[in-house]
């Protein structure tokens, strides 16, 4: 009896869908795919705009013009460090920033690898960082300009002109009042690693066990934002704008907007992934364009790890962009320091005007371009088409499974969908458990393989060195050979239990799953939609589809498995 | 010795000078100065701004400028109630301390040394400003905070900020609605707390907020109509901010012509700002009052104008006597309050 619905529209609904199933799931998933594949055109979505009124971006005029102290910083530090092949010029950054009046202090850090790689040895770093106090107000909120900077015998942008700027930046603000939060010039050696050392002594907190990093002795206030810069040269074509973070959390969209706002006002191309945004949005190109730069985006995304040191400000509730200046082989463009320091000036202008954490616009959207965005409620619906087709399949199976038990004589089966009240009840519930509790064992022991692959990887690495692998290929034939086993533990289990009725009825076992898997990809789909995109597009269709096989081949070679009853086809 | 002639003709003469002054009894309002006859003795002004935060510079850039010219004019401080709802001066985000601009070009610093502010930062709140508009201050508050306005004073209300269809915002926490407004003005005219009252306001919407007055003799300017916004001049560049707001700005520009000799009317300040200068519709709402607008003079309200003039001649007040309830008002001792 239904309390809350009508069990005549119920049933019709339930009659429709089972009727049209495949129809429907078939249709769903490619409207589902154009759809969000349509998101990347501009009519489809929306027209960026500012949502918090106090950062009144480039509203002020820009008075830096201490590019020759830039330059010289410059080559000051490409000279210092030669001195230091392997390490960072700590003591000599710690100096300059004192001789500019800043708060220095030095921290020390140690790390280890996870997953007992080069067997727990331990390595130390130091991050160096200077606090510009805000002299006119209280200070209980800070702004972080971050620098990752790298040795010489690293591959990677030494960043050297990153550090110059900085400094510049810092003898700049020093010398104006209209500070309202002080400003934190952050230097770190090490990539993510010096920067989550930082992170966590200054909240106090411990993200990580393998990282230790030593108390600090000064802090800011509460970090209200975070800009990392990573510029190659001193004359850079464009800012490349890297803005996914750690699990696929974004900064939110005003502070990418106050950084394009400034970059357009210098005159200095704004890009994401290195893609500028296309002069006519509504041409073929165009879309073309903004398509790859959104699958870009959400390539990077889904990955899960941070594109940048930003990404790990993140977790903190701390906006955080990188801004890394791009020097093209055979750029047209050419902008200076005196270009990029008018931008960074602009930006913590604007920053400086904040009196609240961002929190008026996105936190969840795609950008096709930089002056374009998708936001959630855009991508939601196509999202939601592409893994209904589990849900429809999962239904129409439950429905056909519960038509096939036996049932009272006399009465319609509409009733047993419906599930109304009969003397039979007992009969029913028995079978219908009976069905649903025979698929327990299988999904049991599948978990357990996934749980065997998660927590197993250090014992594959461990066993990879006497087999004279490295940790990596020992990783990867040990996830191998779980996979393996997972495929073919029902012949070793079923050899015992010939009698076919006890074991897992297919159609219930499969909706089951289905449902379990619109679950997964719904709740990964509100943390990382590019993730919960690229498994919904792959997974779904494979899933929906396959069915037991009569097939001979098939049979022989998993024998044991899936043999389905005849009795429910 | 004098004799009985000479003794009597002062008294003569003093017989017949007086039978002159009754004989010119009859052009006696001629010689009324003008100032006398609009019925007001004294001005008031109350200047209130609602808005806080960095970005709303414009809005305490607006009321300070009004408080310039309004001194300018010859309104005391002990007769302005400046209320501010925040410090733009000592903000730490100005680049100049200790001013707040109204222009660009930063002629003029309209936080000099002699403002005063009454009522400053979280003390401008809805209940202060109703109960400065009405008189229902506690005892212990300061004669500077308390509108001593009675019922031959001119006041003159401006109010700016941000502000909607039938309310203002008051400190980004509360809002004042029209109907408060207008019981506030109507509690104003039952306590005979003014004469005649100028209402003005800048804000988005504006003209909602005078469509509900109901009391007598209350004038109301608005910047804008209902369903328009207000908006802002020009951006000063080298502050960073939206310096002043087009409404005022304009009023300004016609206040600065103005002397305090000057006979503008104010049928000219309501054409300040026609459509093609301010982008919204000037409202104005004149059912209230009743004079004719174009024999009002601005320095009526924007001035404190005393013409002190010697006269010669003995003139009789044709006073009707005061009804049984005023004169109890005026002892004090009536019920109604």
């Amino acid at each position: 009896m239904g309390l809350l619905s009508d069990p005549k529209n119920r049933v019709k609904f339930i009659v429709f869908v089972s009727r049209h199933c495949n129809k429907l799931c078939f249709l769903t998933y490619l409207v589902g795919l154009a759809w969000f594949i349509a998101l990347a055109y501009a009519p489809m979505n929306e027209k960026t705009y500012f949502s918090e009124n106090a950062l009144l971006p480039g509203l002020v005029d820009s008075e830096y013009s201490l590019q020759r102290a830039a330059e010289r910083f410059y080559d000051d530090a490409k000279d210092e460090s030669k001195k230091h092949p392997r390490t960072i010029p700590i003591d000599w950054i710690s100096n300059e920033m004192t001789r500019l009046g800043l708060d220095t202090y030095v921290q020390n850090y140690s790390f280890s690898y996870p997953l007992n790689i080069f067997k727990q040895q331990t390595f130390t770093g130091r991050n160096v960082y200077g606090i510009l106090r805000a002299r006119r107000a209280s200070n209980t909120e800070s702004v972080v300009m971050s620098l990752p900077l790298r040795p010489p015998e690293s591959i990677l942008n030494k960043n050297h002109a990153g550090l110059a700027l900085m400094l510049s930046m810092a003898k700049y603000m020093r010398a104006h009042t209209y500070w309202s939060k002080d400003i934190i010039f952050l230097v770190t050696e090490h990539e993510g690693i010096g920067i989550q050392a930082w992170l966590d002594s200054y909240h106090n907190t411990r993200a990580s066990t393998f990282i230790n990093g030593s108390d600090l002795l000064g802090r800011g206030g509460s970090i209200q934002a975070a800009v990392n810069l990573d510029i190659e040269d001193s004359n850079i074509d464009h800012f490349d704008l890297l803005l996914e973070g750690l699990n696929g959390q974004l900064p939110n969209l005003d502070l990418i907007n106050t950084i394009v706002r400034l970059c357009r006002k210098e005159g200095i191309v704004p890009t994401i992934h290195n893609i500028a945004q296309h002069y006519n949005l509504e041409s073929y190109e165009g879309f073309e364009q903004s398509l790859q730069t959104m699958l870009l985006m959400m390539w990077s995304q889904l990955s899960g790890s941070a594109s940048g040191n930003h990404g790990l400000f993140h977790r903190y509730h701390i906006e955080a962009v990188t801004m890394m200046g791009v020097k093209e082989k055979r750029g047209r463009n050419n902008h200076g320091f005196y270009t990029m320091g008018r931008v960074m000036e602009g930006l913590f202008r604007s920053l400086n005007n904040l009196m609240e954490r961002f929190h008026q616009s996105f936190f969840f959207y795609l950008l096709p371009s930089t002056e374009r965005y998708v936001s959630i409620g855009m991508y939601m619906p196509p999202f939601g088409l592409l893994v209904v087709g589990c849900l429809i399949k999962a239904i129409e199976l439950w429905a056909s499974y519960q038509s096939s038990q036996p049932t009272v004589e006399g009465e319609e089966t509409d009733d047993a969908v419906a599930g109304g009240d009969s003397r039979d009840q007992d009969d029913k519930k028995q079978s219908l458990s009976r069905g649903l509790l025979s698929i327990a064992p299988v999904t049991i022991i599948s978990t357990m393989f996934g749980m065997v692959a998660y927590y197993g990887a250090e014992f594959f690495i461990a066993t990879a060195s006497p087999f004279k692998m490295s940790p990596g290929e020992g990783l990867l034939y040990g996830g191998v050979a779980v996979f393996i086993t997972a495929m073919f533990y029902p012949r070793l289990l079923s050899r015992a239990d010939k009698d076919a009725s006890l074991g897992p009825n297919w159609k219930v076992l499969k909706s089951m799953t289905l449902i379990m898997e619109g679950l997964v990809l719904f709740s990964t789909s509100l943390m990382n939609i590019s993730l919960a995109t690229l498994l919904a597009v792959t997974m779904v269709p494979v899933t929906v589809w396959i069915q037991p096989t009569k097939s001979k081949n098939y049979t022989t070679i998993l024998s044991g498995e899936y043999r389905y009853e005849n009795h429910d086809m | 010795m004098a004799s009985p002639t000479m003794q009597v003709l002062p008294a003569i003469v003093m017989y017949f000078l007086a039978f002159m002054a009754t004989a010119s009894c009859a052009n006696i309002e001629d010689k009324i100065p003008e100032s006398f006859k609009s019925g007001h003795t004294n001005n008031w002004a109350v200047l209130v701004d609602t808005s806080r935060f960095w970005f709303n510079y414009r809005h305490i850039a607006n009321v300070l400028s009004m408080y310039y010219s309004v001194k300018r004019l010859g309104i005391p401080d002990s007769h302005i109630i400046l209320m501010i709802a925040d410090d733009m001066a000592c903000n730490p985000r100005n680049p100049r301390p200790a001013t707040v601009f109204n222009n660009a070009n930063q002629h003029i610093n309209v936080y000099s040394d002699d403002v005063e502010v009454d009522y400053r930062g979280y003390e401008v709140t809805v209940e202060n400003f109703i109960r400065v508009m009405t008189g229902r201050l506690p005892a212990s508050t300061p004669r500077s905070k308390r509108p001593l306005s009675d019922d031959i004073s001119n006041v003159l209300v401006y109010m700016s900020g941000h502000g909607g269809d039938g309310f203002l915002k008051f400190q980004d926490a509360e809002e004042i609605s029209s109907i408060e407004l207008a019981d506030a003005f109507e509690q104003m005219w039952q306590k005979r707390r003014y004469h005649e009252l100028m209402y003005i306001i800048d804000t988005c919407q504006a003209e909602s907020m005078y469509q509900k007055f109901y009391s007598p003799n209350i004038i109301g300017i608005a910047s804008s109509k209902v369903g328009e916004d207000s908006l802002s001049h020009h951006v000063d560049p080298a502050i960073g901010v939206y310096i002043i707001d087009r409404y005022t700005y304009y009023a300004l520009e016609f206040l600065e012509m103005v002397t305090p000799q000057s006979k503008k009317t104010l049928g000219q300040f309501l054409k300040v700002c026609p459509k093609h200068d301010c982008i919204s519709t000037v409202g104005v709402g004149t059912d209230l009052f009743q004079r004719n607008v174009n024999k009002v003079l601005v320095t009526d309200f924007f001035g404190s104008v005393r013409n002190v003039e010697l006269s010669t001649v003995d003139v009789k007040w044709n006073m009707s006597s005061p009804t049984k309830q005023d004169q109890e008002c005026r002892d004090n001792t009536c019920s109604e309050m």
